[in-house]
C-alpha cells in the first residue's frame, strides 16, 4: 500500500478554506480602528471622553479662573464688617481691583492665543477650597453621626485675613508654577507680572496679620541664620506648663479647656525662594477636640485646570 | 512483507496541485492585514467621536540656550551687585535690630540667587557684580531712611529686570529659577516699604515698577 496519498483538488480547497477562515478569526480578534475599542453585536452607544490637553490656553483659562475665584471672596467680605474689619475695606478693595485687572489681562491673552476666555471662578477650587472655608467660618459645620456640630468661627476677622493671605500666596505660586509649563516666553513674563502683584498682596496681608517685628517681616530662622549676632527681638517665648503635684487637681475640679488647633503664623518673606509647596490654612472654631478646619491649598494642577473643552457655567 | 519505502517521484500533476495549495495559503496570510480591517468589529457610527482637534504644542528646551546663558549671566551680575550693596548698608550701625535682621536676610537671599544661577550656568557663570553696584553704592550708606528707600528702588529694579529676562528665556530650567527669585524679590519691596513706615497702598504694593536694567546699560 502506498503511504503517499496524492494532494487532490478537495484537499487543496480544504487547506485554502481553512487558511481564509483562520485569517478571518485572527483578524476579528485584532485591533483595527486606532484609538477606539471595537464592539461586536448590538449595544448602547458610547461617547468618548474629550481630550484633556494642557496647552497655553488651558493654563491661561486656569489663571483667570483662579483670579475670579479670589475676586468672589473679596466681594463677599468687603463691606461685611462681621467678616472683615471695616478698617481694611480700602486695602481689600485695592487688592480686589488688582485681581480684576489681572483677570482682564489674562483673558485678553487667552483670546489672543485663539482660546475662549474663562470669566468664571475655578469650579474645582471653589468646591474644594472656597466654599468649605467660608462655610466653616460663617456657619460652622453640622453634626454628623460621628461628630458634634461646630459653631461658626470664634474670630471671623482673623480667619478671613488668613484666608485672603492663603489665596494670595497660592495665586502667586500658581503663576510661578506655570512658568515652566508655558511654551511661550512672553506668556511667562505676562503671567509673572500678575504673580508678582499677588506676592506683594500676600506680603501686605502678612504684615497686617502678624504685628511681630521682625517676625512678621522675615522668616525667624532665616533672620537668625543671616545675622546670628543680632537675633530678632521678638522671638516667640517658650511656653511651659507648670503642675502642682502637692495639690493635684482632679475629681471635682473643672476640666482644662480643650486646646484649639494652633493657627500658623504668617510672614511677609517666608523663604528665600518662591515655594510651590501647599499653603497650610487653618480656620474656624475647633470641634469637640479643638480641631479647626485644616487645609493644604495646592496650586492648580491636572484636576483643577480649566481645559479647552470646558464651558463656563456662571 | 516488504514495504516499499522508496519515495516515488511526484508526477507533474501532483506537484502542480501542491504548489497551488501553498499559493492559496500564502495568499490568505498575505491578505490578513487587509482582511482584519474588514472582518473585525468597529465603533458604531452613531457614537460620539471626539471631534476636538488636538492642538500641536512645541516643547521648549530645558537647559539654557546660548542666548539664555548671556541673560542668566546678566541676572547673576545683578544679584551679586545687590548683595554687595546690602553689605555696604549693613556696614553701618545705624539700624535697629529688626531692620538689621531684615536687611541681612535680604542680603543672604540675593547671595543665594547668585549662587543658584552659578549652579545653573556652571563655568559659564560670569561671577562678576553688575555695574549698577558702582552707580548705587553711595546711596546705600548714610541716613537709614534713605538707605531703605534705595533698597526699595533696587528691589523694584531687580523685579523689572527679571521679568524682562523671563520674557526672553527659552530654556525652562532658567525660567523656573528666575520665577522663584522674582516672587520673593517682589515681597522684598513691600517689606522695605513697611520698614520705611509707608502707609500709602501704592507704595506698599510697588504700583510703579522701576525701569529694568539691560545688559548694554549694565
Amino acid at each position: 500500500m502506498s503511504r503517499h496519498a496524492k494532494l487532490g483538488r478537495r484537499e487543496v480547497l480544504r487547506i485554502g478554506g481553512f487558511s481564509v477562515a483562520t485569517a478571518a478569526v485572527i483578524s476579528a480578534c485584532g485591533e483595527h480602528e486606532r484609538g477606539q475599542v471595537g464592539r461586536v453585536g448590538t449595544a448602547g452607544t458610547t461617547s468618548s471622553l474629550p481630550q484633556a490637553v494642557v496647552t497655553n490656553v488651558t493654563l491661561l483659562r486656569t489663571a483667570s479662573s483662579i483670579e475670579h475665584s479670589v475676586i468672589s471672596v473679596y466681594d463677599q467680605v468687603i463691606g461685611n464688617s462681621e467678616l472683615l474689619d471695616a478698617k481694611y475695606d480700602d486695602m481689600a478693595k485695592r487688592l480686589r481691583d488688582d485681581h480684576a485687572a489681572a483677570a482682564k489681562a489674562i483673558e485678553t491673552l487667552t483670546t489672543d492665543a485663539s482660546g475662549e476666555a474663562w470669566t468664571c471662578g475655578n469650579p474645582k477650587f471653589d468646591d474644594v477650597i472656597v466654599t468649605p472655608v467660608l462655610n466653616r467660618i460663617t456657619k460652622g459645620s453640622e453634626a454628623t453621626a460621628t461628630a458634634s456640630a461646630v459653631e461658626p468661627s470664634d474670630d471671623p476677622h482673623r480667619d478671613i485675613l488668613h484666608f485672603l493671605h492663603g489665596l494670595e500666596s497660592v495665586t502667586a505660586a500658581m503663576y510661578q508654577s506655570f512658568v515652566p509649563q508655558f511654551s511661550a516666553a512672553d506668556l511667562r513674563a505676562e503671567g509673572m507680572t500678575a504673580g508678582v502683584r499677588s506676592a506683594r498682596h500676600a506680603a501686605l496681608l502678612a504684615l497686617t496679620i502678624n504685628p511681630d517685628r521682625p517676625g512678621g517681616l522675615v522668616n525667624f530662622t532665616d533672620a537668625v541664620n543671616a545675622e546670628p549676632a543680632s537675633p530678632p527681638t521678638t522671638a516667640a517665648a517658650t511656653t511651659t506648663t507648670t503642675q502642682n503635684i502637692a495639690s493635684p487637681s482632679g475629681g471635682g475640679a473643672t476640666a482644662a479647656p480643650v486646646q484649639q488647633t494652633e493657627i500658623p503664623t504668617v510672614t511677609a518673606i517666608p523663604s528665600a525662594f518662591g515655594s510651590l509647596a501647599a499653603t497650610p490654612l487653618v480656620v474656624g472654631r475647633g470641634d469637640e477636640n479643638g480641631t479647626r478646619l485644616k487645609l493644604n491649598v495646592e496650586t492648580p494642577s491636572l484636576n483643577s485646570f480649566v481645559y479647552e473643552y470646558m464651558k463656563p457655567t456662571c | 512483507m516488504d514495504i516499499d519505502v522508496k519515495e516515488p517521484a511526484p508526477d507533474d500533476g501532483a506537484l502542480r496541485r501542491r504548489l497551488l495549495g501553498i499559493g492559496l495559503g500564502g495568499a490568505a496570510v498575505s491578505l490578513l492585514p487587509f482582511l482584519s480591517g474588514r472582518a473585525s468589529a468597529t465603533t458604531p457610527p452613531n457614537s460620539t467621536p471626539d471631534s476636538t482637534a488636538v492642538p500641536t504644542t512645541s516643547t521648549p528646551p530645558k537647559r539654557p540656550t546660548t542666548d539664555d546663558v548671556t541673560l542668566l549671566g546678566f541676572a547673576q551680575g545683578v544679584e551679586l551687585a545687590a548683595r554687595n550693596l546690602y553689605d555696604v548698608a549693613l556696614g553701618a550701625d545705624d539700624f535697629d535690630d529688626s531692620t538689621r535682621a531684615v536687611l541681612a536676610t535680604i542680603r543672604e537671599s540675593h547671595e543665594s540667587y547668585a549662587t543658584s544661577l552659578s549652579g545653573l550656568l556652571g563655568r559659564q557663570a560670569p561671577q562678576t557684580p553688575d555695574a549698577v553696584f558702582d552707580h548705587l553704592q553711595s546711596s546705600f550708606s548714610g541716613d537709614p531712611r534713605s538707605v531703605l528707600q534705595s533698597a526699595y528702588a533696587l528691589e523694584s529694579t531687580a523685579v523689572a529686570t527679571h521679568i524682562e529676562i523671563l520674557g526672553k528665556l527659552q530654556g525652562t530650567d532658567g525660567a523656573a529659577l528666575i520665577a522663584s527669585i522674582l516672587i520673593v524679590e517682589a515681597r522684598h519691596g513691600t517689606v522695605l516699604a513697611a520698614l520705611s513706615e509707608a502707609t500709602i497702598l501704592d507704595d506698599l504694593l510697588v504700583s510703579v515698577e522701576a525701569d529694568a536694567l539691560t545688559p548694554a546699560e549694565g
